[in-house]
C-alpha cells in the first residue's frame, strides 16, 4: 500500500525535526554549520502539534504528542485524536496501533522510504552533503530565521512527496513542512523548551 | 549377440514383429493412458458426502503450505521472514502468503472492495441511517490520523464508512499464530509463513514448483526451514517411491539378469524373458484405460507386480528346451500345464473385478488381462523369437542336485514332519498373540514417514489450522441450504469458541452470506438519489462535502444492483483459494466446516454433523480389505475348480493345490506369528504367491516321474533335471525380485516384497517337499 508507504516517510521526516540546532556558526553561515550544529544535536523529548490537510476535508486533522530521540532512535507518539507510536531506528519503521496491532516496515523496502531515510540520517550524524544524491537542496535564511527546502530529484518519488521544507530560528527546527499528493500539506510545529 | 547373429528369416520376421508391436503399444499407452494419482483409488464408486469430504481437500485449488524458518538472532529472523514472504509473494504459483503481518494481495482487496456490502458480516439496518453514517464517517476521518487509517488515504472517498477493513478483519484466514516483533513465531521463536497455493493438493508438480520456491527464496536469506502441507505428502512420497523404484528396479533387474544369464548363458533369454510381461502389462493397462476410462497409479503398480507371476512362462519355455527340441515343440508340451497356471491365477484375478471399489476392480482386469496376454505371447509368439536352435545348455549342476534330492526321501520326509511342525507352532504364536488381525492403524497404509506426520500436525498445532481429522459435515439439497444450514451454525460455533470448547472454525458461510440475506442487505442500501440526500445532512456537521463521495455512491448503486453471489462465483473469484465452497454429491450438496484444536463440542445442534474422517477412512479401508479377501475366495473357488477341471486326478490335484495353499497359510501364520497385522496389500501378496505356487508345482518334476501332464519326449531323468531347473530359476528370480523390493522404505512396499519372497520360497520347499 504505497499510501502507507508514503505517510511513513513521512514521518520519518517530522522526527527528523526534534534535532535542536544550537552552535555557534562562526564567520559565513551555510550548510557546513548546519550540519556541524546538527551532528552536535543532544537528545530529547519535544512537543509538537501537527495539522494534516488532506485534499478532500475542508478543515486539517489536527494531531499532538510528542517525539523522542535516543541516538539513532526516533520515536513518535500521537496521543490525540487516536494513540498510536512510530519508531524509527537505522532500518525499520515500526508502528503500534491503539487497537493492539504491531505493524514493522524496512526502510529498504521502497525507494521513497530509503532516500527518506538517508536524509534522516544525513541530517541526524551532519553530514548534509549526502543528500545531495537524492535531493536538490536549497538553504535559505540566515542562523536566526533558515529555511531548507528539500525536493527529491527521483521522479516517482517527487510524485508521492513534491517537496518538505524544515524551518527553524537558531538551533532550532520549528516547522516542517510536507507536501503530499493532490496538494494534501501536513505542518508540524515543535514546541521546544528553550534549554 | 548370439541373439542377432543367427537370424534366421522367421526370427528376423518375429523380431521386428515384436518392435513394432512393443513400440506401438508403448506409444499408445503412452499418449491414451490417463494415469490417476489421487485418492480415488481407495474410495468406493459409490460416493457419499462422507466419502467425498476425504479427498474433497486434495481436489479442491487453494491448497496451502505451512514454512518454519529457524535463526539464530531474533532480528535476523524478523527480517528473514519479510524478505522470504515478499519473494513469495512474487512468485505467480502463490495466491497469498503470510507471516502475520497484514497483508491483501491486491486482487483479492479489489474483489473485496467492489462486494463489500453483500460479503462478510451483517450490516446494521442503521448503518445508512443520516446519523450512522455521520458516526462512521466522523471515525473515519479520525482514523486519518494515524499511521493505519492512513494506508486507506486513498480510498476514503469510495468507503467513507470503513466497511472494507471490516470485511478485512472479518477473514479468518488474517488470524494465525501468535505474533513475536510483528511476524508469527512458535513458543520456540521460530518464523511460521503460511503459504496458499492456486492448485491443488494433489497436482503434484504444482506442489514440487511451489517447494521448490520455498527452498530458494529461503536460501537467499540462508536459514534452515521445514515445510508441511496436504499436497506435500503426496508430492514427497511420490519422489520417494520413484527414488525407491529406480535404485529397486535396477538392482532387482540386473540380479534377474545375472540369475538367468548364470542360468542359460546368454543374452537372448535374459532379453525375451521380460517381453512376456511387458506386454501384459501394456495390453492390460490399455484394457483398464479403455474399461474405466482412466488407470490409477497405485492399480497400474500392483497390477504390474501381479502380473510379474508371467515372467515364469519364458523361463519354463527356454528353460524346458532339451537337445533335439524346437521352441515350438517346447511350446506345444508345456502348453497345458501353462493354461492350467495362468488360468487358475487369471480366474482368481478376474474375481477382483466384481469389486465394488473401482481401484481393486482395477487391479483385477490390469493383472488377468495381463497374464492371459503374457500366456498367449509365451505360447504363441515367443517360439519364433526363441527359434530352434538350442542354446541354453545343459543343467549340469541341476541334474547333481536333482539326483541328491531323489536319493534322499527319508530326508524330504523329515522336512515334511518339519513343515509340519513349523506350521503348528506358528499357528499357535498366531492364535495366541494378542495383536489384531487386521491393520486397522490407517497411517501405516500411508506412504508418509512418521516424521513428516508430526511435523505436519506439530506446524498445524503452531499455525492453529484445523486438524483434518474432525470436521462438521453439512448437507443440503443445493449449495445455497448448505451454506443457510452453515449460518445457522456460526453462532453457536462463536459461542464454542468463546467457551473454550472449540479453537477455531473455518465455514464458507462466513465470508459468503446467504443469497436472501444478500438481497436482504442490497435492499438496506440507499438509491443513489436517497444515498445523496442523506450524506449531505450526515456531512453537515463534517469538514467533508458529500460531493467528494462519488465514488462511494456509485459503490452503493452498483451492489444494490448486482447479480448476488453464489458459491460457484465465489469458488471462481480470487477470494476462490479460501472459500471451502460446497460441493455436488448424490442427492444434494455437502460443505465442511474445518475446525482447529481443541475441539470440544456439546452442542447436539453441532454434534450431529460432527464426523471423523480417520473413522470414515478406516470404515472404507475395512470395507475394502473384507470385499478383497471374499472376492479373492471366490476366485481361489473358481480356480481350484479349474485346477480339478484341469488335472482330472485326485492326488494330482492335491499335490497341485498343496503347496501353494500352504505356503500361503503359512506365510499368513508367520506374519501374524511376528506380529506383523495384515492389510488389503498382504492379501494381493497372497495372490500373487498362490499364482506362482500353483507354477511351481505343475511344473515341478514328479521324483517317480510318473506326471500325467507330462508328455514325456526324452529319458525321464534328463527331462526332471530340466524341469527341476525351470522351477528352481523361476523361484530364485522371484525371491530375489521381492527381497530387493522388501529393502524398501516404503512400508507398503516392503509389506509386498517381503510376504511374496517368504511365500514363494516357501511354495517352492512345499513343492519339494511334497513332491512324490
Amino acid at each position: 500500500m504505497t499510501s502507507g508507504l508514503k505517510i511513513l516517510c513521512l514521518l520519518i521526516l517530522l522526527s527528523s525535526g526534534i534535532a535542536p540546532l544550537h552552535a555557534d556558526w562562526p564567520g559565513a553561515w551555510g550548510l557546513a554549520q548546519l550540519g556541524e550544529a546538527l551532528a552536535d544535536a543532544p537528545e530529547g523529548r519535544v512537543a509538537f502539534t501537527e495539522t494534516r490537510s488532506v485534499s478532500y476535508l475542508d478543515a486539517p486533522i489536527v494531531l499532538s504528542g510528542y517525539v523522542l530521540r535516543q541516538g539513532n532512535r526516533l520515536e513518535k507518539h500521537i496521543v490525540s485524536p487516536i494513540q498510536e507510536s512510530i519508531v524509527i531506528d537505522d532500518t525499520t519503521v515500526q508502528v503500534d496501533t491503539a487497537e493492539g496491532e504491531h505493524h514493522r516496515f524496512d526502510i529498504n523496502d521502497h525507494g521513497l522510504i530509503k532516500g527518506l531515510a538517508t536524509a534522516l540520517r544525513a541530517t541526524l550524524i551532519g553530514d548534509l552533503k549526502s543528500l545531495d544524491s537524492q535531493f536538490k537542496v536549497t538553504l535559505s535564511g540566515a542562523d536566526s530565521g533558515w529555511t531548507l527546502h528539500l525536493v527529491p530529484l527521483d521522479e516517482s518519488v517527487r510524485k508521492s512527496l513534491p517537496g518538505l521544507t524544515l524551518a527553524g530560528a537558531e538551533g532550532f527546527v520549528e516547522t516542517i513542512e510536507i507536501e503530499g499528493e493532490n496538494g494534501d500539506l501536513s505542518i508540524m510545529t515543535l514546541q521546544h523548551s528553550v534549554p | 549377440m548370439t541373439l542377432i547373429s543367427d537370424l534366421n528369416k522367421g526370427r528376423l520376421v518375429a523380431f521386428v514383429v515384436l518392435l513394432v508391436v512393443m513400440g506401438g503399444l508403448s506409444l499408445l499407452a503412452i499418449s491414451w493412458i490417463r494415469v490417476v494419482t489421487d485418492m480415488s483409488f481407495f474410495l468406493p464408486a459409490e460416493r457419499t458426502a462422507q466419502t467425498q469430504a476425504l479427498t474433497v481437500g486434495m481436489q479442491r485449488p487453494g491448497s496451502f503450505i505451512m514454512i518454519r524458518v529457524t535463526g539464530d538472532d531474533p532480528i535476523d529472523l524478523v527480517q528473514a521472514s519479510d524478505q522470504i514472504t515478499r519473494t513469495l509473494r512474487d512468485h505467480p504459483g502463490f495466491a497469498q502468503v503470510q507471516n502475520g503481518r497484514p497483508f491483501l494481495s491486491p486482487h483479492v482487496q479489489a474483489y473485496l472492495m467492489e462486494h463489500r456490502y453483500l460479503l462478510g458480516p451483517d450490516i446494521a439496518p442503521s448503518a445508512f441511517s443520516i446519523h450512522g453514517l455521520q458516526e462512521s464517517i466522523a471515525d473515519n476521518i479520525q482514523r486519518l490520523s494515524t499511521v493505519t487509517g492512513w494506508a486507506f488515504r486513498d480510498i476514503f472517498p469510495r468507503d467513507p464508512t470503513g466497511r472494507l477493513r471490516q470485511v478485512v478483519s472479518g477473514l479468518q484466514w488474517q488470524e494465525g499464530p501468535d505474533r513475536v516483533a510483528g511476524i508469527w513465531q512458535d513458543a520456540q521463536g521460530r518464523a511460521l509463513i503460511l503459504a496458499r497455493l492456486h492448485a491443488s493438493a494433489g497436482d503434484l508438480s504444482a506442489q514440487s514448483v511451489a517447494l521448490d520456491a520455498i527452498g530458494q527464496a529461503v536460501q537467499q536469506v540462508g536459514l534452515t526451514w521445514e515445510a508441511s502441507g496436504p499436497g506435500l505428502f503426496g508430492l514427497r512420497a511420490s519422489q520417494r517411491i520413484q527414488e525407491d523404484m529406480t535404485v529397486l528396479t535396477s538392482l532387482a533387474g540386473g540380479a534377474v539378469a545375472v540369475i538367468l544369464f548364470a542360468a542359460f548363458r546368454g543374452l537372448g533369454p535374459v532379453l525375451l524373458a521380460g517381453v512376456p510381461v511387458c506386454l501384459g502389462i501394456l495390453v492390460g493397462a490399455m484394457a483398464t484405460q479403455m474399461l474405466f476410462g482412466s488407470v490409477h497409479g497405485v492399480a497400474l503398480t500392483f497390477g504390474a507386480v501381479l502380473s510379474g507371476v508371467a515372467v515364469d512362462y519364458p523361463i519354463h519355455l527356454m528353460g524346458l528346451q532339451q537337445p533335439g527340441d524346437t521352441a515350438r515343440t517346447v511350446a506345444r508340451r508345456i502348453s497345458r500345464p501353462m493354461i492350467i497356471g495362468a488360468g487358475t491365477t487369471a480366474v482368481g484375478l478376474l474375481a477382483l473385478t466384481q469389486s465394488s471399489f473401482p481401484g481393486l476392480a482395477q487391479i483385477g482386469t490390469l493383472s488377468a488381462v495381463g497374464v492371459v496376454t503374457a500366456l498367449l505371447c509365451s505360447l504363441v509368439f515367443l517360439p519364433y523369437l526363441v527359434g530352434n536352435r538350442t542354446r541354453t545348455p545343459d543343467p549340469v549342476y541341476m541334474q547333481a542336485i536333482w539326483h541328491w534330492l531323489c536319493q534322499r526321501s527319508h530326508l524330504r520326509a523329515r522336512a515334511r514332519i518339519a513343515v509340519g511342525i513349523l506350521f503348528v507352532v506358528a499357528i499357535g504364536f498366531a492364535v495366541q498373540s494378542n495383536t489384531p488381525v487386521w491393520e486397522t492403524d490407517l497411517s501405516r497404509l500411508n506412504v508418509a514417514q512418521d516424521e513428516e506426520r508430526r511435523l505436519d500436525a506439530d506446524l498445524r498445532r503452531s499455525f492453529k489450522l484445523p486438524d483434518a481429522r474432525q470436521v462438521l459435515l453439512i448437507e443440503g439439497s443445493d449449495a445455497q441450504s448448505v451454506l443457510d444450514r452453515q449460518a445457522i451454525m456460526l453462532p453457536l460455533l462463536d459461542d464454542a469458541v468463546a467457551a473454550g470448547r472449540l479453537g477455531r472454525y473455518f465455514a464458507a458461510a462466513t465470508i459468503l452470506p446467504s443469497q436472501e440475506r444478500q438481497r436482504e442487505r442490497q435492499d438496506i442500501l440507499p438509491g443513489r438519489s436517497d444515498l445523496m440526500g442523506r450524506l449531505e445532512a450526515a456531512t453537515r456537521s463534517l469538514p467533508v462535502f458529500a460531493a467528494t463521495f462519488g465514488p462511494f455512491m456509485n459503490d452503493v448503486r452498483d451492489q444494490k444492483n448486482m447479480q448476488t453471489l453464489d458459491a460457484d462465483a465465489l469458488a471462481n473469484s480470487p477470494l476462490g483459494p479460501f472459500f471451502l465452497a460446497p460441493w455436488p454429491v448424490p442427492g444434494g450438496y455437502a460443505g465442511i466446516i474445518a475446525l482447529s484444536p481443541p475441539i470440544q463440542l456439546q452442542d447436539p445442534r453441532l454434534t450431529q454433523d460432527l464426523v471423523d474422517l480417520v473413522q470414515v477412512a478406516g470404515q472404507i479401508i475395512a470395507e475394502y480389505r473384507d470385499q478383497a479377501v471374499t472376492l479373492l475366495s471366490i476366485g481361489l473357488g473358481i480356480g481350484m475348480a479349474m485346477l480339478v477341471l484341469g488335472l482330472r486326478h485326485a492326488r494330482r490335484i492335491i499335490q497341485v493345490a498343496l503347496p501353494p495353499v500352504g505356503a500361503v497359510v503359512l506365510t499368513a501364520m508367520l506374519l501374524l506369528a511376528f506380529h506383523v497385522q495384515l492389510n488389503l496389500f498382504h492379501i494381493l501378496a497372497f495372490l500373487l504367491i498362490a499364482s506362482v505356487g500353483v507354477d511351481y508345482s505343475l511344473f515341478f518334476p514328479t521324483v517317480s516321474n510318473r506326471n500325467p501332464v507330462q508328455v514325456q519326449t526324452t529319458s525321464t531323468q534328463a527331462t526332471a533335471a530340466y524341469e527341476f531347473r525351470s522351477v528352481t530359476v523361476c523361484c530364485i528370480t522371484t525371491v530375489t525380485v521381492f527381497g530387493i523390493l522388501s529393502l524398501s522404505s516404503i512400508p507398503v512396499l516392503s509389506a509386498i516384497g517381503m510376504t511374496v519372497a517368504l511365500g514363494a520360497g516357501l511354495s517352492y520347499l512345499l513343492t519339494v517337499f511334497c513332491a512324490e
